[in-house]
């Protein structure tokens, strides 16, 4: 150590009573360097100061005698963080580093949260640190002049990257980083990333498929020892079979929230952790006034209070999803309580690691199943995090969507010229494929609207000016535009206020217009009674009286990563060959006698298949354990297959463990497996076939058409504007698919199905894995506990081979005879 | 192709207030009596407006919309058409002049019962040969646009109107559902389903003396409810 920020740094170090450890001083030198690169280290491992020093040091060994009075230098480091939760604790930490080291830097935050006056001031300019999540960075790129403003920056670091990869969010962020190398070739790059199955793939997306030179993967080699807890039901015999609340364990949590310190309970919806505060405070009311509830929807106020207060230690308890994920080096919590399977092994490690923030102290999680079949994956946890057998994050390739969307970005602001911005674009890991028909396709598409041969088409958009730059100057659109950046699909939010003040959150919009002025609702722990809405806002009153109902939010489920289900089948036979010895797998063992009585227990070289009868007709369910995805996509391959033998109509539901199909014809199914149901042949013939039989591209669509700027979401503030803007992206399929066939939108969500749940690939190796099994078929006369929760599902794939007017008048003949 | 098909396909008689009426698969009314097409919500200049204001709708969709009404009006052969409101979804934009080009090819009387869309300027409708009203009668028929606007409907009088864009879900044995466009007739009113193709519906909750006719594909099939 030599030069003079070394030494500055040196001595802030040892006035904190803190010593560098050796792998962030690596990260130091790398970085002074000029290297770039991915830090791989967890949360609480000092991985914020590994980054962000070397900027400041950077900046003192270029300006020693003035470091110290240089004030507005223009920015000169971009920090992307996937969470706005975290952008605070960022600023604080950064604010204070920069202030006692001398410098008279600002250090601040631009994300959805930040009042528009604080935006004012960042247009005129933006402090030399700016903590930003992709989203808004995009929001800055359609600003005009955006490049006058970026001209100073040096660095961008990207926190979190695992968090990103495999969303549309880490497709945002590249394409961003492609703009701003566009603006600085030299810009200096680097990546933070909790450890997972392809760390080197996550920095080729970092870095693009040209990636330089001096680029390198550091990793901090800190293991986290973790401790995994299941809370276990006293008899599985009186726990319930389906449910996804946990709350019958409720009794068995009270007594962790006893331990010193504090603690975190995560729940994978929103609508669940507001019935878990609002029962744990049932329970035991004295908690009241140390437990809080923190998710997405709540107004960021409210949030920023719950994390404050946690970290005073005032609130010993939050309830929480993954709202709180990511932690940040200076938030640590006592211990983590997990309700429901969290489906991956790295999210429970993430949730886990939100504990014990020291590197060398233990974190501690519980897990609380919700119902009898989690005892597997509980089992199937605990060897997983002892094995760390972390996942890959695939990443997302080519979604025409995102750049759709960006390249209306650049078009409001300072336009783009297409040569230039696809030699970016194609810079960047998710489109180093487009090619070059694909991208003229999609620039045509900003200014055509598509193949409108119409004389009588005026569609306005984008337009070249008399440079060739491709710009908006339709300020409505641009307006519009601006305000439905993001990738994040969802409903149309209203705002949740007190008639007297005082903002609470979001809600999405279906849900409130089903509630009738004076009915009562539950929402950010308090009971509320509905006063009236108006201009995009709830208006509402605290209320007495506990049977509310509770927002439930729509969402896609999750699916149980490949990894997690091959340990379920893997914990499945050791059970059945008495090798097993973990306490969940002696618990449920009641339950798999049950499963044996009314039907069997499928040991690894076995694929299960019930029959049964109910009043609503005939079930078949297959158990191949294969994660929800894959059954999504195997259900519907299986019931197209069927429904070739005869005419027939399915309702599907599918769960992780396996998948339903129900009519109310008899179902041939010993007809299809003698015709070989699980045959690999024809696959990708049955697999198009199924495709189009079922809505799972129509699905799909949703998200698709609100990234690409289909459907508008509406003015925050003002309802009715807009509203004639507005279709659903139902029908925008419908027509679509009557139009436009080869729309490049279409064909996208064609796509990310054929990646997703019906991956060729993927659903191959499953058939061949079904190949060399023993097909076991039951004739059930009792749901088993297997098929329970499955049936019990009420969201449903449909899929007929039936005439619809056939279909009709047999629906109609059977209400008859009820 | 059935040779059949253009006959055994499409209409539904029904009795109604003593006159016969024939309901289309095209979404249409057909009263036999006066050779009158009736129809309504067709929500011209739809996807010319949303591409105007830059999201990309398909623009074959106001196309195919005219199209549809040509074939219905060669195939019945009307002597007045009369639209049951919202002719025109916006403010005028270009797809006007198509929908203008359209109509010179049919010289046949329209007659539009204006809707809370149809806003455009008298002289548009004056220019394209259409007759504006509030509402219209035609022997027992009563013809508005949205039957909320309607208080004194009278004893021995039918109303016929649209706005609503109904649909019907129809449930079945094994969790089936459907949702389909459709014609309510009750036993004062008669609804009737959006023409138009881009356009959207709305789910009905049907009474117990009404009678619903769901539009299924090329046929019209009485529902039971």
């Amino acid at each position: 150590m030599s030069s003079l920020s070394e030494s500055l740094i040196e001595k802030w170090f040892n006035q904190k009573g803190w010593k560098p450890f050796e792998w962030q001083r690596n990260v130091w030198s790398a970085s002074l360097n000029g290297e770039f690169g991915l830090l791989n280290a967890p949360t609480g491992s000092g991985k914020t100061f590994a980054l962000f020093l070397p900027v400041l040091m950077r900046w003192i060994d270029e300006h020693p005698k003035t470091y110290g009075e240089l004030e507005q230098n223009g920015i000169q480091l971009l920090w992307v963080t996937p969470l706005r939760a975290l952008a605070r604790d960022l600023e604080k930490a950064m604010q204070t580093a920069v202030d006692e080291l001398g410098l008279p830097w600002s250090v601040q935050r631009r994300t959805g949260d930040v009042s528009s006056s604080v935006k004012q001031k960042q247009k005129k300019q933006l402090p030399e640190v700016l903590i930003i999540t992709p989203e808004s960075l995009h929001v800055l790129l359609a600003q005009k002049g955006y490049d006058r403003r970026f001209k100073t920056l040096q660095s961008v670091v990207v926190d979190e990257w695992h968090e990103l990869i495999g969303s549309k969010r880490g497709t945002q962020a590249e394409l961003a980083l492609s703009r701003l190398r566009g603006l600085n070739p030299d810009l200096q790059v680097w990546g933070i990333s909790a450890t997972i199955g392809n760390l080197d793939e996550a920095l080729g997306m970092l870095l693009g498929p040209d990636r330089p030179e001096k680029s390198r993967i550091i990793k901090s080699g800190i293991k986290k020892r973790i401790n995994v807890e299941t809370v276990l039901p006293e008899s599985v015999e009186t726990f319930p079979w389906a449910g996804h609340l946990g709350i019958n364990l409720i009794h068995k949590v009270l007594p962790i929230l006893e331990h010193e310190g504090s603690t975190l309970i995560f729940t994978n919806t929103r609508a669940q952790s507001e019935i878990w505060f609002q029962q744990l405070l049932e329970q035991k009311p004295d908690l009241a006034g140390s437990i809080a509830l923190h998710h997405g929807s709540l107004d960021h106020k409210i949030r920023e209070w719950v994390e404050e207060s946690l970290h005073d230690g005032t609130i010993k308890t939050v309830v929480c999803t993954s709202s709180l994920d990511l932690g940040v080096d200076f938030a640590p919590v006592d211990r983590v309580i997990q309700i429901g399977s969290p489906k991956g092994v790295s999210r429970f490690l993430q949730r886990a690691g939100r504990s014990g923030h020291q590197p060398d102290t233990l974190s501690s999680i519980w897990f609380v199943p919700t119902h009898a079949l989690e005892l597997i994956e509980a089992a199937a946890l605990k060897e997983a995090t002892e094995r760390e057998l972390v996942e890959d994050r695939i990443p997302v390739l080519k979604p025409f969507d995102v750049l759709i969307q960006y390249l209306v970005t650049l078009a409001v602001s300072d336009g783009f010229e297409p040569e230039e911005t696809f030699r970016e674009v194609t810079s960047t890991f998710a489109y180093q494929t487009l090619r070059r028909d694909e991208w003229e396709w999609i620039v045509q598409f900003i200014q055509s609207g598509g193949s409108s041969l119409s004389r009588y088409d005026e569609f306005n958009k984008a337009e070249p000016d008399e440079e060739g730059r491709l710009r908006v100057y339709d300020r409505k659109i641009a307006r519009r535009h601006r305000m439905t950046i993001g990738t994040i699909a969802g409903d149309s939010m209203l705002r949740v206020k007190y008639l007297k003040g005082g903002t609470l959150g979001r809600i999405e919009e279906w849900f409130l217009s089903q509630l009738n002025p004076r009915d009562t609702f539950w929402f950010a722990g308090r009971n509320l009674e509905l006063v009236k809405i108006k201009d995009m806002t709830a208006f509402v009153r605290k209320t007495k009286g506990t049977s509310s109902k509770v927002p439930s939010y729509m969402g896609g489920r999750m699916s149980l990563s490949s990894n997690m289900s091959d340990l379920l089948r893997k914990k499945l036979h050791e059970t059945i060959d008495g090798s097993s010895t973990s306490i969940e797998m002696e618990t449920i063992k009641p339950l798999f006698d049950v499963q044996r009585e009314r039907s069997a227990l499928p040991d690894d070289n076995e694929l299960l298949i019930e029959k049964s009868w109910s009043k609503e007709g005939c079930h078949c369910f297959f158990f191949p354990f294969e994660g929800r995805y894959v059954h999504e996509g195997m259900s519907a391959l299986v019931a197209h297959r069927i429904s070739k033998l005869m005419p027939i109509t399915f309702s599907i539901a599918m769960n992780d463990y396996g998948f339903e199909l129900l009519s109310d014809k008899d179902i041939p199914i010993e007809e299809a497996l003698e015709k070989d149901l699980f045959s690999d042949e024809n696959l990708i013939r049955d697999i198009m076939a199924s495709l189009n039989d079922t809505e799972l591209a129509k699905r799909r669509f949703r998200g698709i058409s609100r990234i690409a700027g289909l459907v508008f979401p509406g003015f925050p503030g003002n309802r009715k504007q807009g509203r004639h803007l507005q279709m659903s992206s139902g029908l925008f399929f419908d027509v679509f698919s009557e139009h436009e066939p080869d729309h490049l939108l279409l064909q996208q969500a064609y796509d990310e199905v054929l990646n997703d749940q019906l991956d060729e690939a993927r659903l191959r190796r499953v058939l061949q894995r079904i190949a060399g099994q023993k097909i076991v078929l039951k004739e059930v006369d009792r749901f088993s506990p297997f098929a329970f929760p499955i049936y019990a599902d009420r969201l449903r794939e449909r899929l007929s081979s039936e005439k619809l007017a056939d279909r009709i008048l047999r629906m109609q003949k059977e209400l008859k005879k009820d | 192709m059935n040779d059949n098909r253009t006959e055994s396909r499409s209409e539904t008689p029904v009795e109604v207030a003593g006159e016969q009426l024939l309901l289309l698969a095209e979404k249409a009314i057909f009263l036999p009596k006066g050779r009158e097409l009736i129809l309504s919500d067709i929500h011209l200049g739809k996807s010319g407006h949303f591409r105007k204001h830059g999201i990309p709708a398909p623009g074959a969709i106001n196309s195919n919309n005219l199209d549809r009404l040509g074939s219905l009006i060669r195939d019945k052969n009307p002597k007045r058409l009369i639209v049951l409101g919202d002719l025109f979804h916006s403010e005028a934009n270009r797809e006007w002049f198509e929908f203008e080009e359209w109509r010179a090819k049919f010289d046949i009387p329209l007659l539009l019962v204006k809707g809370n869309h149809d806003l455009l300027h008298p002289s548009f409708y004056e220019k394209a040969d259409i007759d504006v009203v509030d509402e219209f009668v035609t022997g027992p028929f009563r013809l508005v646009h949205d039957r909320n606007d309607i208080s004194d409907l009278g004893d021995d009088e039918m109303l016929i109107s649209g706005h609503i864009h109904p649909s019907i879900r129809i449930k079945g044995r094994g969790r089936q559902s459907l949702r389909l466009p459709c014609f309510l007739i009750g036993e004062k009113e008669i609804l009737l389903p959006a023409f138009g193709g881009f356009t959207g519906t709305h789910n009905i909750d049907p009474g117990e003396t009404d009678r619903v006719y769901a539009v299924v594909e090329d046929s019209v099939l009485p529902i039971k409810v």
